[in-house]
């Protein structure tokens, strides 16, 4: 890596690293949520840092050019963050479902005192 | 109040839906009914509340089986013993209500279902749901050696235990329950019967079963099958 492709990359890094900091401390996302971006911004830094870290490890696990083992972890981390993202949406779906049931039944009867037995949230 | 509720979700069913309630209290059962309107924009709320029947109206689509939920809620809430499900498009006979409601006195089932393949009437389904149908009884049959003709029928008669086991949040299908809740209630210990319904053809607005959905809803519900097939398995091992 040429020193201008390193510091780029080191500039990108950073930017990553404080864009996510800031959007934690405006509290737009959770430290839970906020963890897979982190792993992914410090390791760019360190690939900027330490270029030679990419080719050692490249030599380990028997990946002739080691760009494209790069591109492999950046592949698998995207996957995971946007699983991750799909499992917190069909939760989030989930949950929301189930208020505004509950909120349109309440609405239907908030005069009338009920028997409450199902609606809560267990799946067995 | 009854202890029997019919539920009636509906989807801007303004066209079908005063028919519905007409002939549904010619019969004078003994039923309360609810209408869950699932986000409706036309004046299916305004019908039935000037028809006299209660109406929860979900405030935006939440999908079919998320309104039927909405009525099993209200009716574990309200201390109900029967739930009736009952399509507001016409589709569904009253009369065939009250042999429903005899198998449900009369016999220890928990799941009564109308089936449109047992005789009676003469309806006639497109090529997809036909295959479909097929597909899925032959899958119900292998999983749990029971056969049931009509899995997809909404006409469906469900003892107390059964739809507080729905009302619970993700024991229900948002979209369209089928032939996998069936089979996930028959490896439960569930009881299932079928009875000769007389399924119309559709008086108003199109089915949900039109146009490209049916491969969607082939392929999710062999995902949905596959994954309650496994659920009920590991429940079971981990009871013994």
């Amino acid at each position: 890596m040429s020193p201008i492709t390193r510091l780029v990359v080191a500039i990108i890094g950073v930017i990553l690293v404080a864009a996510i900091g800031a959007l934690l401390v405006r509290r737009k996302i959770n430290e839970r949520n906020s963890m897979l971006w982190l792993g992914g911004a410090l390791l760019i830094l360190i690939l900027s840092l330490a270029p030679n870290t990419l080719i050692i490890v490249a030599e380990l696990v028997g990946v002739d050019y080691p760009p494209t083992l790069l591109f492999l972890f950046v592949s698998i981390a995207v996957l995971l963050i946007i699983l991750q993202q799909s499992i917190q949406i069909s939760k989030l779906q989930e949950r929301l479902n189930e208020l505004t049931q509950q909120m349109a039944i309440q609405y239907v009867h908030r005069q009338i005192p009920e028997k409450s037995e199902g609606g809560s949230d267990a799946k067995n | 109040m009854e202890k029997n509720l019919l539920i009636i979700p509906a989807l801007n069913e303004e066209k079908s839906i005063e028919q519905v309630i007409v002939e549904l209290k010619k019969f004078n059962y003994p039923i309360d009914i609810l209408l869950v309107s699932d986000g409706s924009t036309d004046r299916t709320v305004k019908k039935a509340k000037e028809a006299g029947l209660e109406v929860i109206a979900l405030p935006y689509n939440l999908g079919y089986g998320a309104a039927l939920q909405t009525g099993f809620k209200y009716a574990c809430a309200r201390g109900y013993e029967r739930v009736i499900q009952f399509d507001a498009d016409g589709q569904h006979d009253p009369s065939d209500i009250s042999q429903l409601l005899d198998i449900m006195d009369g016999e220890n089932v928990d799941i009564v279902v109308g089936s449109r393949f047992l005789g009676k009437g003469d309806f006639r389904t497109g090529f997809m749901k036909r295959t479909a149908i097929i597909l899925f009884r032959w899958i119900i049959f292998m999983a749990t050696k029971v056969r049931i003709t009509d899995p997809s029928s909404g006409l469906q008669g469900l003892r107390r235990e059964v739809f507080k086991y729905y009302a619970m949040m993700g024991n229900f299908p948002y979209d369209y329950p089928d032939a996998d809740i069936l089979i996930g209630m028959i490896l439960r210990g569930f009881k299932v019967k079928e009875f000769p319904a007389n399924i119309r053809v559709r008086s108003q607005g199109v089915s949900m079963h039109s146009g490209l959905r049916p491969a969607y809803y082939i392929f999710k519900m062999l995902i949905s099958i596959l994954v309650i097939i496994i659920r009920s398995k590991s429940t079971m091992e981990a009871k013994q």
